[in-house]
């Protein structure tokens, strides 16, 4: 991603809105690809995109130039995304306790139900790691601030993710062919 | 090479960062080919990988949504900050510092707060930092730089524009288009008309056109022609009488009337930023081809100008915490533009359900624009264009009240619709006889202020008057039944200063209605003044004379001027209202433990007018900009009076209170006392932050 130009920051967080329109207008697609990933649902990464872009504003003058704005957005974005995923974790584990399952999220067509139900059975944290590296190819350096974690972690969780998504789409062909079904040729199989 | 080794080397190949990975050594390529091409699983598993690249990283996303609208929308409609720090002792940071410092002080304050005040609460509270704030140049020293650049303006003309969003009566905005020519602080002319195409967009009990208006003010004469409609509400479905041409002309008009008023807040916007702090800078952008600056404030905070640009008040409410953006030129701080939007948080909507209002938060609410700009520019010829303007509106008017009350179109008893005098504008109207109010015959309300221009012996002329003021308007006024009062004033561009002098006072209270509410102040070896709350005047009771100094300078100026007369001022006597004025150390010695703000004093406001009455009750009445305020009263009894229907508990300064939204009150107990803190323009979290300021008053 191209790196933002630090004078449409500074006048963002100086109140230009203008400015900050155009901070919007250049990253929301990228944050929205990752959070639609992340939770599985088109309407909900939206609305979690807007979050992220309010709680973008609110700490503009956070933003020391240190690190790459883009890495800066895409923390926020990913505490975002985390914070639903925990507030639709606690709404599940009252939905159960109460014997209610209207609140389950079911993952948009669009997106490959398979892959996005494979991505919704990861672990939140190999989740987010695997797609700041799938989608939007940083680095593990990068991944890793955004995170707030080493390098080594990063990579370490990248592949955790890959195996057990490799492992369990390797477990739905073998169930496909036991039933008789046809392969599943989306993609390769995952 | 075993098969994890080769995975974990395969993800990083994918990814590039084999030399980045922060473990091991990355085994060869070639191992790395040999093995994969020799194991199926390997092989699958690289397949997975380049299958989940290929899904991820390149798939066709048609519509990503757009959600700069939305986003800006939301920001636009979080709270606007208190202007400035909540302590004067935090000056010195930048504003977000210390704005920051305030937000964080909030919070570390609050202890067990319930539930359903911490839904409202947390709505409402999350402060928008908005970069340097007072530190930006554009935005500094804006309240002293507008006392100053309103006498530079001798003349104005714009074409304006108002648009009102939300109108249930319209589908859509009702959109209006006119003009404004100033040639003086007694010297406007306003024109606005509603547009076509918003007259097609008239719905149900809106007809098109209500809320026409036509201001011309000249001197002892005023004159405002509107068409007033009213807004459905809740137990109001229609307007009972239709929409209605009134006519209101005020003739021996005293100089600055409040009766009879003339809108110059919208030649430069002083009341609106007069007692405010630096406000938060919106940067600088061009508009009207002219350089302009932007800053926030709330609707509150611009109250007077939102007025002024409803002469006839038939623009929509806002809320008084809906946040704005207004826009100066840069030079002259004349007011270009003005966007308001819907404030977010409980009480505003539950504010707006109950107007008949369906705004969500950060939408437009009512936007002013101004164009074709010209300062000091040939004046009597803008004048007279104007007057041909009024001209062209009052006759479309009438042909559309026309066509809605069925008229056949005889205008043979019309006016020379280009005499804009006040009899003029009458005789059109059809005579000075009161009509029946259906559209197209006008209400007509005909009032004389007994001013008689002339000399005004008795009124001292202010020593140290700022130079470059003139003298205006001087005379006297006469009304049955009251005292005659002398007046003279002076004029530099749009400022304006006004004494007014009468030795035939009689009622029990000082004269030059400064309301209940006055601060003593020390006229500095000239005796004893009173300072209204809103600091806007200053009354000398003398013996024999009684006399008000108003004027659009800033507070300590009138005062300063005040002190100028040559007068020496004494207390009032013990039966008047304003003989329970007093100052808070006195009112300490009487109410153990009373709180007030620091004694430097609380920025955003003015110092506090201090009234202490007969059972121990002390109330401390702040004023700030337009119409910001607050009313802070301590009475020596920890009892509360029964809550009202909608009362929230909340924490106060560790104390369990509770707040009404209903009646803007804020009350807790501490220390033996009953507490309050009431302002129909602040919300809840800026009453709470400034209840976490007080401290004990000094005796």
């Amino acid at each position: 991603m191209q790196e933002t130009d630090p004078g449409l920051i500074r006048r963002a967080s100086a109140g230009d809105i203008e400015a900050f329109s155009e901070l919007v207008r250049t990253h929301q697609q990228h944050v929205w690809r990752f959070l639609r990933r992340l939770l599985g649902d088109d309407a909900l990464a939206e609305d979690v995109t807007q979050e992220t872009f309010v709680r973008v504003y609110t700490r503009l003058d956070s933003f020391t130039f240190e690190a790459k704005f883009s890495t800066w957005i895409f923390q926020i974005a990913r505490n975002a995304g985390i914070d639903e995923l925990r507030k639709r974790q606690r709404q599940t584990r009252l939905h159960d306790t109460l014997g209610r399952r209207e609140l389950a999220v079911l993952p948009s067509p669009e997106l490959g139900v398979e892959l996005q139900m494979l991505l919704d059975k990861l672990p939140d944290d190999l989740r987010a790691a695997l797609l700041l590296v799938e989608i939007f190819g940083l680095r593990y350096r990068e991944a890793g601030e955004v995170l707030g974690i080493p390098t080594g972690t990063v990579k370490s969780r990248v592949h955790s993710a890959r195996v057990k998504l490799h492992e369990w789409a390797q477990a739905g062909e073998r169930q496909r062919r036991r039933r008789g079904e046809p392969r599943d040729t989306a993609g390769s199989g995952a | 090479m075993k098969c994890d080794g080769a995975r974990l080397a395969l993800s990083a190949m994918v990814d590039g960062d084999e030399d980045d990975s922060g473990g091991s050594a990355a085994p060869p390529i070639e191992a790395l080919r040999a093995h994969v091409s020799g194991c199926g699983d390997c092989a699958d598993f690289e397949d997975t990988l380049l299958g989940l690249r290929t899904q991820l990283r390149f798939e066709a996303v048609d519509a990503a949504p757009d959600v700069v609208d939305a986003v800006v929308r939301r920001v636009r409609a979080l709270p606007t900050p208190p202007p400035v720090p909540i302590e004067k002792r935090l000056r010195g940071g930048t504003g977000r510092e210390r704005f920051l410092w305030a937000t964080t002080a909030l919070w570390a304050g609050r202890g067990a707060i319930s539930a359903a005040a911490a839904v409202g609460f947390l709505a409402g509270v999350a402060f928008v930092g908005l970069g340097d704030g007072g530190t930006a140049p554009a935005a500094a020293d804006l309240p002293e730089r507008l006392a100053t650049a309103q006498t530079a303006v001798r003349s104005l003309t714009a074409d304006i524009e108002v648009v009102e969003y939300g109108r249930p009566d319209r589908d859509g905005a009702r959109q209006f288009a006119g003009r404004l020519v100033y040639g003086g602080p007694e010297d406007l002319h306003l024109t606005l008309t509603e547009t076509s195409r918003s007259r097609e967009r008239a719905r149900g009990a809106g007809a098109p056109g209500d809320g026409d208006v036509q201001l011309s003010v000249d001197g002892d004469q005023w004159l405002l022609d509107s068409v007033r409609g009213c807004m459905p509400a809740p137990g109001r479905a229609a307007c009972p009488d239709g929409a209605a041409r009134v006519v209101r002309a005020v003739t021996g008009r005293a100089p600055f009337s409040e009766a009879a008023p003339v809108p110059l807040e919208l030649v430069a916007p002083v009341e609106s930023f007069a007692l405010a702090p630096d406000p938060p800078s919106l940067g600088e952008r061009d508009i009207a081809d002219r350089r302009a600056i932007g800053v926030r404030a709330t609707a509150a905070q611009v109250a007077r100008f939102l007025e002024q640009l409803s002469p006839a008040g038939d623009l929509r409410a806002v809320h008084p915490t809906d946040p704005v953006e207004m826009w100066l030129d840069r030079d002259d701080l004349v007011p270009l533009a003005l966007d308001l939007y819907a404030a977010e948080g409980p009480e505003r909507e539950r504010w707006a359900a109950t107007q008949g209002y369906d705004d969500e938060p950060g939408e437009q609410v009512l936007t002013f624009a101004a164009a074709e700009v010209q300062l000091n520019a040939d004046a009597e010829a803008d004048i007279a264009a104007s007057a041909e303007l009024a001209a062209e509106a009052e006759a479309a008017r009438d042909d559309q009240a026309a066509v809605v009350a069925g008229d056949d179109g005889d205008r043979s008893n019309d006016d020379d619709a280009a005499d804009r005098t006040v009899d003029g504008a009458l005789l059109a109207a059809g005579g000075d006889e009161a009509a029946s109010p259906s559209a197209g015959t006008p209400q007509q309300h005909r009032t004389d202020e007994g001013f008689i221009p002339g000399d005004a012996p008795l009124v001292p002329e202010p020593a140290g008057r700022p130079a470059g003021y003139s003298p205006a308007r001087a005379g006297v006024t006469r009304v049955p039944g009251g005292p005659t009062v002398q007046v003279r004033t002076w004029t530099d561009g749009r400022a304006w200063l006004k004494v007014e002098a009468t030795d035939e006072w009689r009622a029990d209270h000082l004269f030059g209605s400064l309301g209940a509410a006055v601060r003593t102040v020390d006229l500095d070896g000239a005796g004893r003044g009173y300072l209204s709350a809103d600091g806007r005047r200053v009354a000398v009771h003398t013996d024999g004379l009684d006399v008000v100094l108003t004027g659009s300078l800033p507070t300590d100026d009138l005062v300063d001027l005040t002190a100028g007369l040559g007068l020496h001022g004494v207390a009032t006597p013990d039966g008047w209202r304003e003989a329970s004025a007093t100052t808070l150390s006195r009112a300490a010695g009487q109410v153990p433990h009373l709180l007030s703000v620091a004694a430097d004093g609380l920025d955003g406001f003015g110092l506090p007018a201090v009234r202490l009455v007969p059972d121990d009750t002390v109330t401390q009445v702040f004023a700030g900009p337009g119409d910001r305020g607050f009313v802070l009263t301590q009475r020596a009894t920890p009892d509360l009076a029964p809550p009202a229907d909608d009362t929230l508990g909340v924490e106060v300064r560790g104390h369990p209170g509770r707040y009404s939204a209903e009646q803007s009150l804020l009350e807790w107990s501490e220390g033996g006392s009953a507490l309050s803190l009431t302002s129909p323009t602040l919300s809840l979290p800026e009453l709470l932050d400034i209840a976490a300021t007080l401290q004990p008053t000094p005796t």
